[in-house]
């Protein structure tokens, strides 16, 4: 049976049963070290102001894991840092000096990676969701989104918030793209901010998707300009919506991690999890909650390729600043409930070679 | 375009209830999903001649048409395009149309092919399917407000009484935008009806400071309400349609906020206020999971770092003399000198828990 599988995946099991891969890298890529016991919420790497790579990586175990990746796709353990609660996301500064961790605790700290040192920065009273930095020519701050329903932007140097912004439901995810920060929240709603001079909200977009939202992504324009968002939900959907369209027909959406397509009787559809554009290519990637991940081309609206299925969900991913590492998570992702976590189960983080791959497809 | 066509009325299919710009688009995705073999993937013209040809060519009898809703499977009907459409259908079409129906979703839509890697090329209707079409916009908008009305008062009432009143205005305009009738509103939105866009961060500002006040006054105020902007009754999400499922749990929740709930996970009743330089309170054993890793070393309580607490008083934890690895023994974890008066319990070094090498911080 060893051709079988498309994969050489060995599986030895000697019957035809087929079950969940047995093979925990199907894609063959490059192995973290040192993965977190729990499954893993976030995952960012180093901006280009530093010449190296570095990941960082929130977990539910309540620490942010810091690796440095070499040229040859082996990674490095080089420290860690603790929160009181799981942490939901993370997020470096443009400087590539500080990662800023936010979660469960209701707090956000500020890691100083050079003197190994950490401050809190911000509160809220809920766990905090997102954290984004925010570098502008007259003022840097940390955003913070939580289920307190508020939007709180931090100078690290404050106490309190130089804005809150209350916001219509608890927030689930948003991205910073500056001058434009997209939030969403329960209730599928989608706010879309201004960050020039002071942050402010520019527009409130209809969902235009019929499920709960889960990620979003901005992407830009080929000079650079952020002008529209990727949006995923829990319903193996992707919306691709511009924030001022010339044409309606720009927006759309497209399905994504589900099983089995159309000829058969029973679908399963899977959550998107977390979705990431290309900095170089501007395509984009989806990782699903079915264990895949998938590369997309928004513009030629075809699918680039799919990967093989892991053996848990993929709960994060990300791209390193030149384009040559997706990074991606295999960790329980709670979308079965509790009852199907199992905490014997290795959780992984993969660095896959993806530049060429990602390459835009030619417009037929 | 087609011959006979009623430009006021958008062609749609009668298998599957979607809309499409023009008939000629109707006709493929009829051909393609509809009267397409799925044996020998054979494109026919109509029903009945789908299966005739199943009959003739390979012995089958097909009882439904493939992909289609369940009253609309008859494969005896004669449909081409919007011909052959029975009356009764038609008039239950418009009025459907009117009254604004949430389209069939994740069952019956399985029409579209996945990422669109068409070589046809088809038109944004393809993908966009009924969300962007104006009739369905309203509907989209009207259903889901009503829920989302209850639950952020229901969340509203027992929280921060400041937040409370900001926000109630809020609410009250959100009804505005997403209005049936008011589709066309939607470009209209930014910031009209909703904020006046130059006095809301000022609004937002004054608000913030009372409600910022109320509860770092009290840190037990504080968690609680945190617990309560959680809606303790969440709504329900649809998650079987027909013959598909969607792999979420049923409480429209999201997975972060289902797994969050865990008693395990919650043990971080710390106040978080910044100013406060409390005690956090050290029993905050967050790492329940972590005290399983083998290295053993856990007799401590793992009072993760209230280093959030000192803003002025950075934590040196994390500044640790390199010779110490792992697999020191718990020794490893009693750093008095660094500790402060006041600072409770002993303190984890972050790589100690979880077999992490401490490689010598030094990031550049």
């Amino acid at each position: 049976m060893f051709g079988s599988t498309g994969f050489g995946g060995s599986s030895f099991m000697g019957s035809n049963v087929v079950t969940a891969p047995t093979n925990h890298n199907p894609m063959k890529d490059f192995e973290v070290v040192s993965p977190p016991d729990e499954s893993i919420s976030c995952l960012e790497f180093s901006p280009a102001s530093i010449p190296q790579n570095f990941l960082i990586a929130g977990s539910w175990d309540n620490h942010v894991r810091c690796w440095e990746i070499d040229q040859t796709g082996k990674s490095i353990p080089k420290s860690q840092e603790t929160m009181q609660g799981p942490v939901l996301d993370v997020a470096w500064s443009d400087d590539g000096s500080k990662v800023f961790m936010a979660g469960c605790d209701k707090m956000a700290k500020c890691w100083d990676l050079n003197s190994n040192q950490s401050i809190q920065v911000a509160a809220h009273d809920a766990p905090i969701k997102t954290c984004h930095w925010i570098k502008s020519h007259n003022y840097s701050c940390l955003m913070t989104g939580s289920w307190d329903k508020t939007l709180k932007f931090w100078d690290l140097r404050q106490q309190s918030p130089i804005l809150t912004i209350n916001l219509p439901e608890r927030c689930y995810c948003a991205d910073v793209e500056y001058p434009v920060a997209v939030v969403s929240t329960a209730s599928r709603h989608l706010l879309v901010y201004q960050l020039e001079n002071t942050p402010s909200e520019a527009k409130r977009i209809e969902s235009p998707l019929k499920y709960q939202h889960r990620c979003v992504s901005i992407f830009k324009d080929k000079k650079g300009m952020p002008t529209g968002f990727a949006l995923g939900s829990i319903e193996g959907r992707v919306a691709i919506q511009y924030i001022t369209p010339s044409n309606p027909k720009d927006n759309f959406t497209f399905k994504c991690h589900r099983s089995n397509g159309t000829n058969q009787q029973y679908q399963d559809i899977y959550a998107v999890n977390d979705i990431k554009f290309h900095p170089v290519h501007g395509t984009l990637a989806t990782a699903g909650s079915d264990g895949r991940f998938s590369f997309w081309d928004k513009d030629s609206r075809t699918k680039l390729k799919t990967s093989e299925q892991m053996e848990q969900s993929i709960t994060a991913c990300c791209f390193n600043r030149d384009g040559q590492i997706f990074a991606y998570a295999v960790s329980y992702d709670w979308s079965k409930g509790h009852e199907f976590n199992n905490p014997q189960k290795k959780n992984y983080i993969f660095l896959h070679s993806c530049y060429e791959e990602m390459k835009p497809r030619q417009k037929s | 375009m087609g011959r006979k066509k009623k430009k006021p009325s958008k062609p749609w299919c009668w298998y599957c209830n979607r809309d499409f710009d023009d008939e000629k688009i109707l006709l493929q995705h009829q051909k393609a999903k509809h009267f397409k073999c799925h044996i020998c993937h054979k494109k026919l013209y109509t029903g009945p001649g789908l299966s005739i040809h199943c009959m003739q060519v390979h012995k089958e009898t097909l009882d439904r048409v493939p992909n289609s809703l369940p009253n609309r499977g008859n494969i005896e009907i004669e449909i081409y395009g919007m011909e052959g459409i029975p009356e009764s259908d038609i008039r239950d079409h418009e009025a459907q149309k009117q009254a604004g129906r949430i389209t069939t979703a994740a069952g019956a839509d399985s029409s579209d092919e996945e990422g669109g890697s068409s070589a046809k090329r088809v038109k944004t209707a393809q993908p966009a399917g009924q969300e962007s079409t104006g009739p369905s916009i309203p509907s989209l908008g009207s259903m889901p407000i009503t829920p989302m009305l209850a639950s952020p008062f229901m969340g509203m009432g027992p929280m921060n009484p400041y937040l409370g009143h900001l926000s109630i205005p809020m609410m009250g305009s959100v009804p505005q935008m997403p209005l049936p009738g008011g589709a066309a509103s939607s470009p209209q939105t930014p910031s009209k009806p909703l904020f006046a866009s130059s006095s809301s961060p000022s609004s937002s500002n004054s608000a913030s400071k009372p409600a910022f006040a109320a509860y770092s006054s009290g840190g037990a105020a504080a968690t609680i309400v945190g617990e309560s902007t959680v809606p303790k009754k969440s709504g329900v999400i649809a998650t079987q349609a027909g013959s598909s499922k969607i792999m979420h749990p049923e409480e429209d929740l999201s997975l972060e906020e289902l797994r969050a709930r865990l008693p395990r996970y919650q043990r971080n009743s710390v106040p978080t206020s910044m100013p406060q330089m409390s005690v956090a309170s050290p029993q905050n054993t967050t790492v329940g999971p972590v005290s399983t890793v083998s290295s053993g070393q856990m007799g401590l309580p793992m009072s993760h770092l209230p280093a959030g607490m000192m803003i002025p008083m950075p934590m040196a934890h994390m500044a640790l003399p390199p010779h110490m690895q792992m697999g020191m023994g718990p020794m490893g974890l009693l750093r008095a000198p660094h500790m402060h008066p006041g600072m409770p319990g002993g303190f984890a070094p972050y790589g100690a828990p979880l077999g992490f090498p401490m490689m010598p911080p030094r990031f550049r």
